[in-house]
């Protein structure tokens, strides 16, 4: 309202218009109602003052219009002049309430636009800062609008393009079924919409987004979704980062394991070769006699090719421990895994002169996870409970449990050694990094099973058994419908 | 490679079948008689025939190691030359295997003529040992043959004392010791005097095992 009283020659001519009315109406003997000009000064005023001003001015006026009566005709009514005088008061009274009602809604209506610009202006600088876009799609038309942010957020930098095409153009090129299909989703009203996607630009940049959509009604009972587009890169990138960190770290820890089981890996590999070197030179012998036996050459020659065989299969399963890749989760049966991890432990149980009992659960449901990580808790705890127990004098400490379980949608896994046990002081610290009860560990192997773990949605704990210790690890079993799922990865 | 007779038996301790059949292979088209044992109680439990052989034997084995085998046989008496073969040795073990008196010590994977060339090592070995055993064992019923004067006067003479001297320490005369000296030599196959000195050195070596 300030800004009215910047208007200084405005309301210099209401005050002279109201003088020259004034005058008029008190010094000159016109047979009309000149008073009724105060309304056009009121009216004026109006759009010129603030309300109060206008409101006083009135008063002034009506105040004036008598005086200007008892100037011209004294204290006597005169039936006539004090009629119009009286008709006079009453238009200004009513011009004045009027025009201060009108302005009244004017005020209420620029408060209300000045909190929406504000309010806007905090949406803004909130989209801006939270990377979150806003958008309507009119249904059925399938016209949509978004705010500057969403504009931003789908690569345009001006609010006037939205629709479908422009973001269809800026969407990955893998993803663009998928956006397309939830827009046809919502132009058909079928639910909410919540999905992430990629954008790919002209110069390569990917970004991430997550849209969340509902669907609403106007008073007018039109169909709008409104929906909300974040841009979630940094988080997807975070979120790589870390992974990326994890499966460099658990590769790491599978080769300093690997070290560990030098040999049996040393043993796996040259148990082949030997057989494949000693059937050579025997088939080559019993091919240059002086009657060639060929019978036997070609035993030895079966011999090579079982043996070369199994050197590929163990080269294999050492290599799938020592390669870094990108994670796959597949559907995996913990049974079989522990068997092979048993097979591939083969040696470094025997040498440890261990007995292991197996308990598998027939019918073990499958859980999704990555064969290679999960061999790798696998592998970390039984070397854990034969280096436990390996240390122990305790007749009978030789002896290693490895059972499988369901329930409750769950695979579960214990591995239960009979050697010295959980120092009290230890229980808290097993599974932090660098914490080591063996003079040579690094301390990682089981922070890194609890990590892995953790990625494959599950849980590990460890507990005393008397006599000995049992780790437990636990993973969501593949439910049936999950099964039927061929691309189901986390 | 000297050619083997046919007697030459080689037996092959390991838990691997791979290795047992391709080294059971190997072995015959070299001549070799082969038995293969996949534990060590299979091994102790089978009937050995007398005859010249060596052991090729595995360090680990499932359950027990080839180092033990090694113990017990060198515990038990049993003369029977060792090879060790390994796919992973490391010092202490090869040195433990070596003071158990242990031939050679392979690593697998082992080029042929190593193998072969220890085997003959080991045969060899096993022959020279066994007919070691065999004249020791003949001496020893030579010498159970004698009466205690013959083995009286035999034991003086070869300590270097005449005849007469040891008629004096006997208590005897210098004739009658000639004769007992006479069948001693006669009775121990001895074509000199040196060849009875050398033979009595044999039997009072340490018994053999």
């Amino acid at each position: 309202m300030p800004q009215r009283f910047r208007r200084p020659w405005q309301s210099a001519v209401l005050v002279i218009f109201t003088a020259v009315i004034f005058g008029v109406d008190a010094f000159t003997r016109l047979d009309t109602a000149i008073a009724v000009m105060y309304i056009v000064v009121i009216l004026l005023a109006a759009s010129v003052w603030p309300r109060t001003w206008m409101l006083a001015l009135g008063g002034i006026c009506m105040l004036l219009t008598f005086c200007a009566y008892l100037f011209a005709h004294g204290l006597h009514v005169h039936p006539s002049p004090a009629g119009r005088m009286l008709v006079s008061i009453a238009a200004i009274g009513i011009t004045a309430w009027l025009a201060q009602q009108r302005q009244r809604g004017i005020d209420l209506l620029r408060e209300r636009q000045d909190a929406l610009r504000r309010s806007k202006a905090f949406l803004a600088g909130a989209q801006r800062l939270t990377h979150t876009g806003s958008f309507g799609i009119k249904v059925p038309e399938g016209d949509m609008t978004w705010s500057d942010e969403a504009a931003r957020i789908f690569g345009y930098h001006d609010a006037s393009t939205p629709g479908i095409a422009p973001i269809l153009a800026h969407t990955h090129a893998e993803d663009r079924v998928l956006v397309q299909a939830a827009f046809d989703r919502a132009v058909g009203n079928q639910g909410a919409l919540d999905f992430e996607h990629r954008l790919q630009f002209q110069d390569g940049t990917l970004r991430h987004v997550h849209v969340l959509a509902e669907v609403s009604l106007d008073a007018d009972g039109n169909c709008e979704y409104l929906g909300a587009v974040t841009d979630i890169t940094a988080r997807v990138q975070a979120e790589h980062d870390l992974h990326a960190s994890h499966v460099q770290l658990a590769h790491a820890a599978r080769v300093s394991m690997l070290g560990e089981m030098a040999a049996s890996v040393a043993h796996e590999v040259n148990q082949p070769l030997t057989a494949i070197a000693a059937n050579a030179q025997a088939g080559k012998r019993w091919l240059a006699r002086a009657e060639p036996d060929i019978g036997e050459a070609q035993y030895s020659f079966d011999g090579i090719i079982q043996a070369s065989t199994r050197a590929a299969q163990v080269i294999q399963r050492i290599r799938a421990l020592a390669r870094r890749e990108e994670p796959e989760h597949l559907p995996i049966n913990l049974n079989t895994l522990v068997q092979e991890t048993l097979e591939l432990l083969h040696r470094e149980i025997a040498r440890s002169g261990f007995e292991v009992q197996l308990d598998l659960a027939p019918a073990l449901p499958a859980v999704y996870g990555n064969r290679v990580e999960l061999q790798q808790v696998l592998i970390n705890l039984v070397m854990n409970a034969l280096q436990a127990a390996g240390t122990a004098r305790v007749p009978g400490a030789r002896r290693l449990d490895l059972r499988t379980a369901a329930d409750d949608g769950r695979v579960h896994v214990n591995v239960r050694d009979y050697g010295p046990g959980i120092a009290a002081s230890d229980g808290e610290t097993l599974f932090t990094p660098f914490f080591s009860t063996k003079e040579e560990g690094m301390g990682l192997g089981l922070s890194i099973c609890r990590s892995i773990i953790g990625q494959h949605a599950g849980h590990i704990s460890a507990h005393n058994t008397a006599p000995g210790s049992t780790f437990r690890f636990d993973l969501p079993a593949i439910t049936e419908s999950q099964a039927h799922e061929p691309n189901h990865a986390s | 490679m000297s050619p083997t007779t046919p007697a030459d038996m080689v037996y092959v301790v390991d838990d691997d079948a791979d290795i047992r059949d391709s080294l059971s292979r190997l072995l015959r088209s070299v001549g070799m008689d082969v038995a293969c044992f996949a534990t060590i109680a299979a091994f102790t439990q089978a009937v050995r025939p007398d005859r010249c052989a060596c052991l090729l034997l595995d360090v680990r084995l499932q359950g027990a190691s080839g180092l033990d085998l090694q113990d017990q046989l060198n515990r038990d008496g049993i003369a029977l030359p060792v090879i060790f073969m390994t796919g992973y040795g490391d010092i202490p073990m090869t040195v433990r295997a070596m003071k158990g008196g242990a031939v050679d010590f392979l690593s697998k994977p082992f080029r042929e003529q190593d193998l072969l060339d220890a085997l003959q090592h080991a045969l060899e070995q096993d022959r020279a040992a066994r007919a070691q055993r065999v004249s020791r064992a003949a001496l020893e019923a030579s010498h159970a043959s004698l009466t205690p004067r013959e083995r009286q006067v035999m034991e003086l003479a070869v300590r270097g004392l005449m005849n007469k001297q040891i008629a004096g320490e006997l208590g005897t005369s210098e004739i009658t010791v000639k004769i007992h000296r006479g069948n001693a030599m006669r009775k121990m196959h001895a074509r000199t005097f040196a060849d009875l000195v050398r033979m009595a050195a044999a039997l009072n070596a340490s018994p053999a095992p």
